[in-house]
Order: C-alpha cells, then sequence, then structure tokens
C-alpha cells in the first residue's frame, strides 16, 4: 500500500509538467497552424502570427517550476496524497487552459489577419486565458508549501 | 484531440465581409481549389458533393428530377453531424419552397405523387398548396415576400430576395462554427453566392437575351420582328 501511495506521490510531482507539455504542445501546434494558414493569405507581419503562436508554451514552464517546487518537499507517505492533488489537478488546469488559449491564439491570428488593426484587441481572450494558468501556477505553489514531508 | 487542417486552411482563406457590395470574390477560384487541397481525401469528396447538390450548374445535364432526388437523399444520409444536415436540409427546403411557389403561379395543381421533391417539409407543403405562403410563414418569414414578388414578376428583387435570406441564414449559422469542417462548407457557399452576384451583369444578359431571341426569331421566318424589336429595347436597355 505504501509503495502506491509513494508512487502517486511521484505521479503528482511530474504531472504539472506531462500534463502542461501535452497541453502546450497541442495549443502552440493549432496556433502554429492558423499562423501558417495566415501567411499564405498577408504580404506581411509574419513574426506577430509566429511570436502570438508561441504563446501556450508559457503552461509547461509553468509546469516545469511547479515540479521543482513539489520535489523540494519529497516524496514520503505523508507528503504523497497532498503532492498527488495538487499536482495532478494543477497539471489538468494547465493542460486545458493550454489547448484553449491555443484556440483563442488561432482565432486571434485569422481576425487579426482580416483586420491588422484589432491585432491588440484579439490577443485578450487569449492573455484572460493565460490568467487562469497563472491562478493555477500561483495557488499550486503556495499550497504546496502547507504539505508537510 | 483537433483536426489541425482545417486551423491551416481556414486562416489561409481570405475573409468574405458582404455579399452585395463585393465586386469581385475576395480569391479565385483556382486559388481556392489550390488551399482546399489541405483537405483529406473523405472531405474533400464530401465538399465536392455537397457542392454539387447546391449549384445544380456543376451536374450532368442528363440528370432527371427522380434521379436527382434519389441522390439527394443519399448524400443527406451521409452528411457528417447534425448541423451539416440542418444547414442542408433547410436550403433544400428552400428550393422545394419556390420550386412551389413557382409551381403554383403557373396555375399548377399539388403534385400528384407524394415524393415530389427534396428536403424535409415537401410533404407538408404538398398538404398545405392551397394556401398563400404554403403554410410556413412562422418558419420561413420570406415566403410571402417572395410569393408577392413572384406574383408581380418582379425576379431581380426576387433574386436579391433569396440570396439575401441564404447570406443571413449563412453568416447566422456560422457564428456556431469557427475551425471545423463545417466552417468549411460554410465558406465555399459563400464563397459561391458571392462568384454567382458578382458575375451578374445586365448589358451582358441583354445581349444573351438578343442573341437567343435573335436565333429563335430566325429559325422561325420572322428577322424583320426581331431587328424592330432590338431598336425599340435599346432605349430601355440604356436607361
Amino acid at each position: 500500500m505504501d509503495t502506491l501511495i509513494l508512487a502517486l506521490g511521484w505521479v503528482g510531482i511530474f504531472s504539472p509538467v506531462a500534463l502542461g507539455a501535452v497541453g502546450s504542445a497541442i495549443g502552440c501546434s493549432v496556433a502554429g497552424q492558423a499562423a501558417c494558414g495566415a501567411m499564405l493569405d498577408v504580404e506581411s507581419g509574419y513574426g506577430k502570427f509566429i511570436g502570438l503562436s508561441a504563446m501556450p508554451s508559457s503552461q509547461v514552464i509553468y509546469g516545469i517550476v511547479i515540479m521543482f517546487s513539489l520535489n523540494t518537499i519529497g516524496v514520503s507517505v505523508n507528503s504523497a496524497p497532498g503532492l498527488f492533488g495538487i499536482g495532478l489537478l494543477t497539471g489538468i488546469a494547465l493542460l486545458y487552459s493550454a489547448v484553449y488559449q491555443g484556440q483563442a491564439v488561432a482565432a486571434a491570428i485569422n481576425s487579426a489577419k482580416n483586420k491588422p488593426e484589432i491585432f491588440g484587441l484579439s490577443v485578450a481572450p487569449a492573455a484572460i486565458v493565460e490568467g487562469f494558468a497563472v491562478f493555477a501556477f500561483v495557488f499550486a505553489l503556495v499550497l504546496g508549501q502547507q504539505i508537510v514531508a | 484531440m483537433v483536426e489541425n487542417t482545417y486551423y491551416t486552411l481556414l486562416a489561409s482563406l481570405p475573409h468574405i465581409s458582404s455579399l452585395f457590395d463585393s465586386k469581385i470574390t475576395p480569391v479565385s477560384r483556382i486559388q481556392l481549389n489550390r488551399r482546399l487541397s489541405m483537405l483529406n481525401h473523405d472531405d474533400r469528396q464530401m465538399l465536392s458533393a455537397i457542392e454539387e447538390l447546391m449549384h445544380w450548374s456543376r451536374l450532368e445535364s442528363t440528370i432527371d428530377e427522380a434521379s436527382l432526388i434519389r441522390r439527394t437523399a443519399r448524400l443527406f444520409q451521409s452528411l457528417p453531424g447534425q448541423d451539416l444536415k440542418q444547414l442542408i436540409a433547410w436550403r433544400l427546403d428552400m428550393r422545394t419552397l419556390i420550386a412551389a411557389l413557382r409551381r403554383k403561379r403557373a396555375g399548377e395543381k399539388a403534385p400528384a405523387y407524394e415524393q415530389w421533391s427534396f428536403g424535409s417539409r415537401y410533404p407538408y407543403i404538398r398538404r398545405q398548396w392551397a394556401h398563400t405562403a404554403l403554410g410556413l410563414q412562422h418558419s420561413f418569414p420570406w415566403v410571402a415576400e417572395a410569393s408577392v414578388l413572384l406574383q408581380h414578376r418582379k425576379h431581380g428583387e426576387l433574386e436579391r430576395l433569396l440570396l439575401k435570406v441564404i447570406w443571413d441564414y449563412l453568416c447566422q449559422f456560422g457564428l456556431k462554427h469557427s475551425f471545423d469542417f463545417e466552417a468549411v462548407v460554410l465558406y465555399v457557399l459563400r464563397w459561391n453566392l458571392v462568384a454567382r452576384w458578382t458575375s451578374y451583369n445586365p448589358d451582358l444578359a441583354l445581349e444573351k437575351f438578343n442573341q437567343i431571341s435573335h436565333q429563335i426569331l430566325s429559325e422561325a421566318g420572322m428577322d424583320a420582328v426581331f431587328k424592330q424589336s432590338t431598336l425599340l429595347s435599346e432605349p430601355e436597355a440604356s436607361l
């Protein structure tokens, strides 16, 4: 039983990175494909589309920071349940925020391509999604400090 | 989890802002086909079948009405997704409605056989034949206006009304779909509407009409009548 609990603790530690990476990969892929499509239709401003399409990569970075933070606590029978709960749920939040941020970025690229003057505003929905990922990141760090080793 | 082809394809297509203000199509058909080649084989086949159904000019000229109805029913069953079925059914119902209004205008009675058209409302239309708006004034609010325009032979205004109705419906439908196959179908249908509208040319139409009239009257040995009618039509045409 203890082995299972310890294994779940390790799952919790690595989940933010693994799930964040999956989400970022999907999000960047979706946004990147939209950027490639947009570049077929416009004559300039390619850089800003490609730059914008990298926006969902932040989730995996948050995941890495959380992983290191949780790892400093150390996996024990006492700490594993806390690590599992916080790590897994943060990972799921990062995954979904990255996927949906990718879709928001794709929509922004599609809109800004047709109407360049709204580029800044069109990024706002994606930035709001980023805010939710930051919430998950920050509170995972805060709560992680309360896990007793 | 996501169909990435649709993101690339739809982002690569120029925006179609309006129908009646368009002077040219936002992208040529050759360029559009090149972009549509990003779709996988099944999607391309389905899109082609839908276009064939929506634009009869793409059908072979020898096809009869019964075959067309059968083919439509077959395609309708193979459509992926409820939303697409709803869109196509609405468009087919619209066709059936206009056909019914034209038949009524010509003084024809309700069709004798049950499978007289396609869509989802043809049995109802057949039952409501005597009604001015075929009993569909609530589901299709434009029917009454279309009926009046048809009665008064205002074909240009009728065409404009129908195009506007289709355009508005497609725009409304598009709010639900951003980056999926339905959005691709919507884009192509809207592109076709713009292509149709921008191809309308009154001068060319008059020239074509005169050409056909001349051909028919020549065959009937009434060339003198044609010359007189052409001369009479010229001042009106210049207006």
